[in-house]
């Protein structure tokens, strides 16, 4: 059967151009000479890896289904001064290995990066273990680590370089699919936060990750109702120009996070975190995932809708709510 | 870094670390002096032979030594002091406020420890990602890890294991205190090991049982060859060397009061 047959079948796993953007960056500067970089997989990526593991053959591991002893593997060889990336999908990748992404590679400053495809619903259809929502939380709450939270194909190879580029732990959230937003506005560099323009707004929407897509039509609601509105995306909550952060936030007088995650901890947390810190003032309006398990079967356009993360929905809630 | 007789000289630094622990847990008032005496002979054998030099911790060619049972953290801090890492006046510090030496073995600010380790099973993934670089890069370091019997428990051990055992990692070498005690029963009665060493060698491995007191098949057993990784099974006695220790699980908590160290003391002099 051709290959190219195959990966029809197996779109499930094979359809991400986001994944596929963060790969071919590592494989560009694996072919540049970083001999250090190494990629770990729990026997996930098939049809993904082949062509990398070919060329870079030291260079790609696949550790079986055992994404506790892959960071274990990954933090040892990382002693010896390797940048390891450990991939896998969903939560495998961060929850069934959390206590070895804290002790062995946070607590010690590895350079390791948790890379998981997926984000929120990406693999929505194959049920609540695969709904990787709590990712943002969870790892953003441990000590010493970095995320990042990619919005498109080209902001993943920023981000990817960025991280090809700096030693220490992190944790690298990849959608599923595939987007070209903002694509004209968005520098050569990583910059982080992103804002779609650099007027004054009255209502700043943030949100972070794929579902950036969302927050940008909420944006567009706004303004088709007669008020000012910018779109600020979120690449990473530690590598932050914390100051541009603060200074869009005292800006706007109603802001308005979008996230595909949980509200606990998450980017609204972060933001309302900031605003307090800093004393910014203005009201927020944090729109994520409810506090349950979602049982509905779809994919994640379906589960967005029917958890509300839709720009329809957040503008619908937020009538008579705004400044 | 040369030794003339490498049992002659595990059995001296054998003696220094249990009399070491004995004051340091009694100093802190920490826990787990049991432990610590059950592993001494391995600790002391395995840092006879590896290739280290205090005066070069971090010298890419040296062999690499992580203790997966960190609750013995006060037998690595004791060793390390007895070689030289760092002066013997800083194991007085252990487990005291301020100090470095946490009672589960930490890296930070203690020189020539590689891995900070306390919750149990996570010293043998990362030895096993040691040694598969090392592999890689057709380097000849070795690497040691000693392990608890009740540790076994944890699934994540036997990841490790498989990998190891399926990638041939001949570089890496084990050691499992086996005193046949965890923390509340013997393991036999909380879950059962045996057969270990079947189980073991089914994954790949080259498992040699020995007296885990007698240094001179514990070194023997470290340095013959395999294409294998190796484990050790050392059949030791928790509480080794103190004779009121020995054998009972109350010494996992217990520091020794002031009358049981000199008590200790005198019959780890004797020895």
């Amino acid at each position: 059967m051709r290959q190219s047959s195959i990966r029809q079948l197996l779109n499930w796993e094979t359809s991400s151009t986001v994944r596929n953007k963060w790969l071919e960056t590592i494989a560009a500067a694996a072919d540049n000479g970083r001999c250090d970089l190494m990629i770990i997989s729990a026997d996930l990526g098939y049809g993904v890896f082949e062509k990398f593991e070919d060329e870079h053959p030291d260079q790609f591991l696949n550790c079986g289904v055992a994404e506790q002893n892959m960071v274990g593997l990954a933090a040892g060889m990382a002693l010896t001064g390797r940048k390891l990336f450990c991939y896998s999908i969903g939560n495998f990748p961060t929850l069934r290995c959390l206590e070895q992404i804290r002790n062995d590679v946070c607590y010690h400053d590895l350079d390791v990066c948790i890379t998981s495809v997926g984000a929120g619903f990406g693999y929505g259809q194959l049920g609540m273990s695969h709904h990787a929502t709590e990712d943002i939380a969870i790892m953003r709450a441990l000590p010493n680590q970095t995320c990042y939270i990619p919005f498109s194909d080209a902001n993943c190879v920023q981000i990817t370089q960025r991280i090809l580029d700096r030693q220490g732990p992190a944790y690298l959230r990849l959608e599923r699919s595939s987007s070209d937003q903002y694509s004209d506005r968005l520098g050569v560099e990583f910059a982080n936060p992103f804002v779609s323009h650099d007027n004054h707004a009255d209502i700043l929407v943030v949100s972070c990750g794929g579902i950036s897509s969302e927050a940008a039509a909420l944006v567009q609601h706004i303004e088709d109702s007669g008020r000012t509105s910018k779109h600020m995306i979120i690449q990473s909550f530690e590598d932050i120009d914390i100051d541009s952060f603060v200074s869009e936030l005292r800006a706007a007088t109603d802001i308005v996070s979008v996230e595909e995650g949980v509200l606990t901890g998450g980017l609204g947390s972060f933001i309302a975190e900031t605003m307090q810190a800093h004393n910014t003032g203005g009201q927020l309006f944090a729109n994520g995932l409810p506090g349950r398990y979602i049982t509905d079967v779809g994919d994640q356009n379906f589960l967005r809708k029917a958890t509300g993360l839709t720009a329809d929905a957040i503008w619908q809630g937020l009538q008579g709510k705004l400044s | 870094m040369a030794r003339d007789n490498e049992v002659e000289h595990a059995s001296r630094l054998a003696r220094r670390v249990r009399q070491n622990v004995v004051e340091m847990i009694h100093l802190g008032q920490s826990s787990h002096v049991g432990s610590c005496l059950s592993m001494a002979d391995l600790i002391a054998c395995t840092y006879s032979i590896m290739n280290i030099d205090p005066s070069k911790p971090d010298s890419t060619d040296r062999d690499f030594f992580i203790l997966s049972k960190g609750h013995a953290g006060a037998a690595v801090y004791a060793t390390l002091a007895e070689l030289g890492f760092f002066e013997k006046e800083r194991l007085k510090l252990h487990y005291k406020n301020g100090s470095t030496m946490s009672g589960h073995v930490s890296h930070k600010h203690n020189p020539g420890v590689e891995f900070s380790t306390g919750s149990l099973g996570h010293g043998l993934a990362v030895c096993t990602g040691i040694a598969y670089a090392h592999k890689l890069s057709w380097r000849q370091n070795r690497t040691y890890c000693i392990l608890s019997d009740g540790e076994l428990d944890e699934g994540s051990n036997w990841e490790a294991f498989q990998f190891a055992g399926h990638h041939g990692l001949s570089n890496l070498r084990i050691l499992i205190d086996y005193n046949k005690l965890q923390s509340i029963k013997c393991c036999e009665d909380t879950v059962r090991l045996e057969p270990l060493a079947d189980k073991l060698e089914a994954f790949n491995w080259t498992v040699r049982r020995v007296d885990g007191h007698c240094h001179e098949s514990i070194i023997a057993a470290l340095k013959a060859p395999s294409d294998q990784p190796v484990v050790l099974i050392c059949d030791t006695v928790k509480g080794k060397g103190v004779s009121f220790m020995e054998g009972k699980v109350r010494w996992h908590y217990t520091p020794p009061n002031e009358a049981e160290l000199n008590q200790a003391t005198a019959e780890l002099g004797d020895q």
